[in-house]
């Protein structure tokens, strides 16, 4: 992934050279722009005036038409992109091509160099695989947020889990920005010279890396289920764990799986009792409200 | 649990409030290690501080809500909301145990992400995306405006309204609740919660070996040897393994992190993974 050799966008860092390039404040606007698009910037509602809306290529890509003085153009690529990526989910941990590389380097230069919807369909796709990698860096980094919350959180102090929190927006700030300015600025031959720079067992490492932590933040999260004595209880991790890597079982079949394997659970644990109580009804009645919930 | 009895009721403003502090801050931190678990926690930090005036008590309540914690953000709203119910029911000592909030969390984000990620990320976008294209196919501005508006402003909305909607959801819950219906839906939520986060794991955490026996023309790849025992087995022995030395054996999980990072370093040099 990391070794795409970006021929067929070269051309477009000559044009730089050739004077059809950006200039450095628009090149400044397009970052903070391409910035204020991260999953996990707060400005403008959160990730759904971000993520879900500027960083959209048809909105992202009409507003760096604006800034171009070329808003017919700017429009027009932004929805070649967005058609590109139409019916692509991003969901969680896993993307197949990041959005943000693609608009804010691939369609702006494109925009910029008059380029057009060829130009920036062709730095799409590789430019696409560039961002996941940043992203996966950037969530495996990350990784050292929540355990300043975590001290703050022993401290019993609210604001410093708070700030925590934001504090986690500060790297991809300065590096979403810096990296999509000098892209656009220098073209895209500088974003490949980053990757370059990177030995290639450190890049494997942060990837693999990136694949296996999530496993701290479950066994974190067993310490709170799995107390003392309990430890029995690991089966039922075991369990769903086993029944979706084995299985076509997907979350929402497992979860109604579970809630059938609970009422078992329940009924033998407890059945002998339920069946004389008075309390019988009112915990028929909490579980169908659990149920409703399922169905929001 | 001994109850800091407090008839403190929170204000519906602070309820407000923590509902666009998620709605603002919700990705912020987000990493591999916890997702949107410290987000969580900054949701809920100040209306918890409100409740639970007690500081070992809100110690103890920020602790549980910075943990890892995953959903479609834009549905699973509703999550934090009950949660935040919940959470003010046990400040005024109702029959709420720890163990019964946190697994409610546990049962509710592997479903709620499955939902969302279908409904919202899939079906709806695709839907509005659509639309703005075929609007904007003549370059007028129409279509991101349009898109604006019904993605990212539904959005906003829904986010917002199933936080209030699950902050009602989690107060009522907690006025049908007696010790025994507590006991058997903490169990309960628990086998749910537990079953549902194997499965979370098992779609997240992934351990790709590469190492090869070539010996002539056999070539034997580690990773079949290790599918044909049980595919995923590594994934599942490692998550099991963490969780023993952080809970039992008192590694933090910086150490864990850590050892983790030079053994996969060590282990890519060697070309094994």
């Amino acid at each position: 992934m990391y070794y795409i050799k970006l021929t067929e966008i070269v051309y477009i860092s000559r044009k730089r050279k050739e004077g059809m390039g950006m200039a450095l404040w628009q090149a400044l606007l397009v970052g903070l722009l391409g910035y204020f698009g991260v999953n996990r910037t707060p400005w403008f509602f959160g990730q759904a005036g971000g993520f879900f809306g500027i960083a959209q290529p048809i909105v992202a890509c009409t507003i760096m038409g604006i800034l171009f003085g070329d808003v017919q153009s700017g429009v027009l690529v932004g929805v070649a992109l967005q058609a590109l990526y139409l019916g692509v989910i991003q969901p969680g941990g896993a993307l197949p091509s990041d959005k943000g590389f693609a608009t804010f380097i691939g369609g702006s230069l494109a925009i910029a160099s008059g380029g057009g919807v060829e130009a920036a369909l062709a730095l799409a796709v590789p430019l696409g695989l560039l961002g996941v990698a940043l992203f996966q860096f950037f969530m495996t980094v990350n990784a050292y947020f929540p355990h300043m919350g975590d001290r703050a959180a022993a401290e019993g102090d609210g604001n410093k889990v708070a700030m925590a929190n934001v504090l986690g927006t500060v790297p991809t700030f300065v590096v979403y920005v810096t990296i999509y300015t000098m892209a656009n600025y220098l073209g895209v031959g500088f974003v490949q010279g980053l990757l370059d720079i990177l030995p290639a067992p450190v890049l494997a490492t942060l990837s693999i890396v990136g694949k296996i932590v999530p496993a701290v933040g479950f066994a974190m999260l067993m310490k709170y289920v799995i107390t003392k004595g309990k430890e029995w209880m690991l089966g039922f991790f075991a369990m769903g764990f086993v029944l979706v890597k084995n299985t076509s079982f997907n979350i929402v079949a497992l979860a109604l799986f579970s809630i059938g394997l609970a009422i078992m659970f329940v009924m033998a644990r407890y059945g002998k009792d339920l069946s004389t109580d008075q309390t019988v009804a009112a915990i028929i009645a909490e579980g169908g409200d659990d149920d409703d919930e399922y169905d929001e | 649990m001994t109850n800091t009895t407090n008839n403190k009721t929170l204000p519906r403003k602070e309820v407000r409030r923590s509902a666009w502090t998620y709605v603002f801050f919700h990705h912020c931190a987000q990493n591999y290690e916890r997702m949107m678990g410290l987000a969580f926690g900054h949701t809920l930090a100040k209306p918890l501080c409100l409740l639970y005036p007690d500081k070992e008590e809100y110690k103890k309540a920020l602790q549980r809500h910075t943990q890892f914690f995953n959903t479609e953000p834009t549905v699973g709203a509703i999550i934090p909301g009950i949660v935040l119910g919940l959470e003010e029911g046990r400040a005024k000592g109702e029959e709420v145990t720890e163990e019964l909030i946190v697994g409610t969390k546990n049962a509710l984000m592997g479903p709620f992400a499955g939902i969302g990620d279908s409904l919202i990320g899939a079906v709806y976008q695709t839907i509005i995306a659509s639309i703005a294209i075929g609007l904007s196919s003549d370059g007028s501005v129409l279509g991101p405006l349009f898109f604006l508006v019904f993605y990212a402003g539904v959005c906003v909305a829904l986010k917002y309204g199933l936080f209030m909607k699950g902050y009602d959801l989690g107060l009522n819950a907690v006025k049908m609740i007696t010790p025994r219906i507590t006991e058997i839906a903490t169990t309960a939520l628990g086998i749910i919660g537990l079953v549902t986060v194997g499965g979370i794991a098992a779609n997240t955490v992934n351990v790709p070996i590469k190492y090869e026996y070539v010996s002539g023309e056999l070539v034997v790849s580690m990773q079949e040897i290790l599918d044909k025992i049980m595919p995923g087995i590594l994934p599942l022995c490692l998550t099991v393994g963490i969780w023993y030395l952080y809970s039992r054996k008192n590694w933090s999980a910086i150490k864990a992190l850590l050892t983790l990072i030079v053994l996969v370093f060590l282990l890519v040099l060697l070309g094994i993974m």
